[in-house]
């Protein structure tokens, strides 16, 4: 009898529990689209290699000189944004910054990063494809690019 | 009757011993007459355009038994020979300057050969002297040989480059930094003399610029200003593989408008640099390798192709070897020194920018 009657209590709770378990999970967010691992082409900095995972950005020198490990705190695909904070560096690593925000432009494989200090707005995307001014072509600051790898 | 045969028999009596006398005289040694004494070899005359001049011509030797040998001609003396003219660099060096240089005279020859005349000028891009002085040969009496014309090759005149005079397109090949190969380049160049101490080439060279912005854009941030640049170091092609595609269709044609505009522009000479093998270590990235393979031999085509300006396919992949690259595409300080020298060495080869 007792066992009768809490197998119809669980029968009668159990939907509900699925019910609030259902409209309470959201949906895992998309992947980070600029997941994997970038080349960089320039026009500033030395040759380093840029690794993106969901959470994580590694600015890694390839002559292993210096390197740097970033938080993603946020990112959207649709806007082409992300925010990073500073977690750990060596050498004269780049970017520097305790906290960053980027605006991305992503062609074909061909990546180009702005990143301003900050978490409060994002910088204009000044010169995708190219990072130097189109007058003069002198390199914007802080704007980087870079081709994906294999 | 009677007195006209006496008259033959004595004169033939008289014929029979001085023909007798002279056979004796002959048999005895007596100097016989001496050969007519050769005539002075005519002097020879300066060659013009480096030719040497003519042979002048002993005399001929005296015959005549016993007799006293006649002496040679009188010597020609050979005049060195005219300057010699302009190399065929000349022509393309510019009007003006170009003309080729001057080969110096020949020392004129003594004796009857001529004396071999100025070498032709080879006369570089940019108005290179001639050849070196045809050295007169000293003609033998008698017998001289004639002078042969001056074929000096010419110096490819060195310190008359200035750095803006060349330009380096292209993308993050030569535009990422540190710049080893410009700087390699560049290091060569001053310690050979022809560029200044401070003086530097102009690069143009944008990161991840397919082959259609460095013909349009790059080109024309390298004229810009009313700029004029006589060589120009390039590359191009490697990004439209990188973004995708199994070859660029289109690279071999937008090259070859390239080098219509940098003639009409008065570029003079121009070296495209093939790729390196692409990867780390080298031609480990199979997918760019198999594009750019695809790729190269019609940018190859069309670079030999071209005449006005000239322009030399440079190959990169021989020198590229394990250690000149860490991210499989940019050179590393002694990728930067393996490019760069060899880059220096066809400039040296060519005259371009001495």
């Amino acid at each position: 009898m007792k066992i009768g009657r809490l197998v119809a209590t669980l029968a009668a709770v159990m939907p509900a529990l699925g019910g609030c378990g259902g409209s309470t999970t959201t949906p895992p967010p998309a992947p980070f689209e600029l997941q994997g691992g970038w080349t960089y082409l320039g026009p500033s900095d030395g040759p380093h290699d840029l690794t993106i995972s969901n959470s994580s950005m590694a600015f890694t020198d390839v002559a292993g000189m210096w390197s740097s490990q970033w938080t993603i705190k946020s990112y959207d695909n649709a806007l082409h944004h992300f925010q990073i904070t500073f977690d750990s560096g060596s050498g004269t690593y780049l970017p520097v910054g305790s906290s960053l925000s980027g605006t991305y432009q992503l062609a074909n494989t061909l990546l180009t990063l702005q990143v301003a200090t900050g978490l409060s707005s994002y910088p204009p995307l000044q010169s995708p494809g190219t990072c130097t001014a189109a007058t003069d072509g002198t390199p914007i600051p802080d704007c980087r690019l870079y081709i994906k790898q294999n | 009757m009677r007195s006209t045969r006496f008259t033959i028999m004595a004169s033939l009596g008289i014929g029979v011993i001085a023909c007798v006398g002279a056979c004796t005289s002959s048999g005895t040694g007596s100097p016989g007459t001496g050969g007519s004494v050769g005539s002075g070899g005519s002097v020879a005359s300066g060659g013009s355009v480096g030719s040497g001049g003519s042979v002048a011509t002993g005399g001929s030797p005296g015959s005549g038994q016993g007799g006293t040998t006649a002496s040679g001609g009188v010597t020609g003396s050979g005049s060195g020979g005219n300057t010699g003219p302009g190399g065929s660099h000349g022509a393309t060096g510019g009007s003006g300057a170009g003309t080729g240089g001057a080969g110096t005279a020949g020392v004129p020859g003594s004796g009857s050969g001529g004396a071999r005349g100025g070498g032709g000028g080879h006369g570089g891009a940019i108005g290179a002297t001639g050849g070196t002085a045809g050295s007169g040969t000293t003609g033998s009496g008698g017998s001289g040989t004639t002078g042969s014309g001056g074929s000096g090759s010419g110096t490819c005149q060195k310190g008359q480059t200035k750095g803006s005079d060349v330009v380096i397109m292209g993308e993050s090949f030569y535009a990422i930094s540190p710049q080893y190969i410009q700087n390699r380049i560049q290091d060569d160049a001053r310690k050979a003399g022809s560029l200044g101490a401070s003086d530097t080439y102009r690069n143009v060279a944008v990161s991840g610029q397919n082959m259609s912005y460095i013909a349009t854009t790059e080109w024309t941030a390298a004229t810009q200003g009313g700029a004029s640049p006589k060589w120009i170091i390039m590359d191009g092609g490697g990004i439209d593989c990188l973004t995708g595609g199994s070859s660029c269709s289109t690279c071999a044609s937008t090259f070859k408008t390239l080098l219509g505009k940098m003639g009409t522009a008065g570029v003079q000479e121009v070296i495209y640099t093939r790729y390196p093998e692409p990867g780390n270590p080298p031609g480990s990235n199979t997918s760019l390798k198999a594009c750019l393979d695809a790729t190269m031999p019609g940018m190859q085509t069309t670079c030999e192709g071209s005449t006005s300006p000239k322009c030399h396919w440079v190959d990169l992949r021989p020198v590229w070897v394990n250690g000149d690259t860490t991210d499989g595409l940019h050179p590393t300080q002694s990728g930067g020194d393996h490019v760069g020298d060899l880059i220096w060495s066809e400039m040296v080869k060519e005259c371009f920018a001495q």
